[in-house]
């Protein structure tokens, strides 16, 4: 991808301030004593970074420490062998037991809702979850299946040539979300 | 930058990139993780039909890729040599052809014919995963040998591997020198001199005549099964010979460092390249290589399943 066709929506003050909302948000459905038995599964990639945000906003503000997982939803896909290349299957790391649990599973930017589909079938392969939340940075619109978040940063108008990226100091260089023409893709591949 | 996976076919360890290689690898990773959770099955290939073609025995194998295609939630379908076609004199073009003419997207073949997958890849237009050609290539066998490797010691650049017995006969063998040298370790090959030529250094190799001299700086040693048609041949004078001179037992365990790894492919042959006490003991990951074969097949299949159009 041409890094000159980025276009930037979102710098890092801003995204801390939606992760803090965010935070907030959760706590008003889960006070404290309940925080503490949460579980936040970050979805493979640009889920993970915003789940350990939100983890440390809400230990920063009520003490309470929810457990914090990774999950990669490649194999859960109905679209292998249709899309253009192969999904990178990243690490989906679990180290707990859900059944029972509150789950509450983050995203970076949700467009479609089939990401969610397959994670949602994805966590059932690891157990039978009390609740399923979905808690996301960015809402841009377009979704194709009914699907929708628990808890969103923010909603954006993008138009639909552009898809939108959150990026994370962990992974990327720094906390962004940028809108990237659709082009820029094809034209790599 | 992720690497991409982007070819239909795994023919040979030969073809691959080292990039292409650590692919495989990374995604077996997190394949071997299904099958330690109670719910052992991903709908990664639900939809999708793929043909076991085995052509020669085996068992293990197709034990294998038959449980990874089902954790993958493929449909699948076995054809041997006894209840085929082949018996009534068609040929295998012919018989694939039926199977394409199936919807079949992949085919998973073993053949006796060297390069036989190979022909099925250029004349099909369906996935074609080779189980072992000949003595040519067993592409599958050789990833998981090396992801073992790789999980118990960390990493293959820079590990001495010696692989000891019938490197003349064995696409096992072949395989693992391929993928290991692009992978950075030292391979040294060792076994009687019929069943161990000189040319073999011609690819980078060390070639070893005497056992101790193999196993001295061995991290990892790769026992390939004698097979007894071998001495009936001529290759060596009789198996209890085989077993004294390169066999590892107790006594040629004395020049084995202690956390270097014992590898077999299986079938052991219990008594002759390999003593029982030895095939059970603490240094053996044998068993730890039939489950790291389920990952790695269920990887490969994955990846190709991705790359048909």
């Amino acid at each position: 991808m041409n890094e000159s066709e980025k276009t930037l929506l979102l710098d890092a003050g801003k995204i801390a301030g939606l992760i803090d909302s965010l935070a907030d948000r959760i706590l008003e459905e889960f006070p404290p004593d309940q925080a503490a038995q949460l579980a936040l599964i970050g979805i493979q990639s640009s889920g993970v970074p915003l789940a350990r945000r939100l983890v440390r906003a809400i230990r920063e503000k009520c003490g309470a420490a929810p457990e914090v997982g990774t999950l990669d939803i490649s194999m859960y896909r109905d679209d292998i062998g249709t899309r253009k290349s192969l999904p990178v299957i990243r690490e989906t790391e679990i180290p707990f037991n859900i059944d029972g649990r509150v789950i509450i599973l983050t995203d970076g930017v949700i467009q479609s809702g089939r990401s969610i589909r397959a994670a949602l079938d994805a966590i059932t392969g690891y157990g039978r979850p009390g609740k399923i939340r979905l808690a996301v940075l960015i809402d841009r619109g377009m979704r194709e299946y009914p699907i929708a978040p628990d808890y969103t940063g923010m909603k954006l108008q993008v138009p639909g040539e552009y898809r939108v990226n959150s990026e994370w100091c962990e992974i990327n260089e720094a906390d962004a979300v940028y809108q990237v023409p659709r082009t820029a893709y094809t034209k790599q591949a | 930058m992720d690497f991409t996976w982007t070819k239909k076919d795994l023919l040979s360890l030969y073809d691959l990139s080292r990039e292409e290689i650590l692919c495989i690898l990374n995604t077996a990773e997190e394949f071997k993780k299904v099958s330690q959770r109670n719910l052992k099955k991903v709908p990664a290939l639900r939809g999708r039909t793929i043909v076991n073609l085995f052509v020669e025995p085996s068992t293990r194998t197709r034990v294998s890729f038959e449980l990874a295609e089902q954790r993958l939630s493929a449909d699948i379908i076995n054809m041997n040599a006894e209840t085929s076609s082949f018996r009534k004199g068609e040929t295998l073009l012919d018989t694939l052809r039926n199977i394409q003419a199936l919807q079949a997207d992949i085919v998973v073949i073993r053949h006796s014919a060297p390069g036989a997958p190979n022909f099925l890849s250029r004349e099909l237009n369906v996935g074609v995963v080779n189980a072992g050609d000949g003595a040519h290539s067993h592409p599958t066998q050789a990833l998981l040998d090396i992801f073992t490797i790789r999980e118990k010691k960390g990493r293959v650049s820079g590990l001495n591997v010696a692989i000891v017995g019938d490197i003349l006969h064995s696409r096992v063998a072949r395989s693992n020198m391929w993928g290991l040298l692009k992978l950075g370790a030292n391979v040294t090959i060792a076994g009687p001199a019929t069943l161990v030529p000189r040319e073999f250094e011609g690819i980078g190799v060390r070639v070893c005549r005497d056992l101790k001299e193999a196993l001295r700086d061995a991290d990892v040693i790769n026992l390939l099964r004698i097979q007894h048609e071998r001495q009936r041949a001529g290759f060596f004078p009789s198996t209890g010979e085989y077993a004294k001179v390169f066999g590892i037992n107790s006594e040629t365990m004395k020049y084995v460092k202690p956390d270097a790894l014992i590898m077999h492919p299986g079938p052991v042959n219990r008594g002759v390249e390999l003593d029982s006490a030895i095939a059970d003991g603490p240094q053996s990951v044998i068993l730890e290589q039939v489950t790291n074969g389920l990952a790695v097949r269920m990887a490969v299949l994955f990846l190709v399943a991705g790359c048909l159009k």
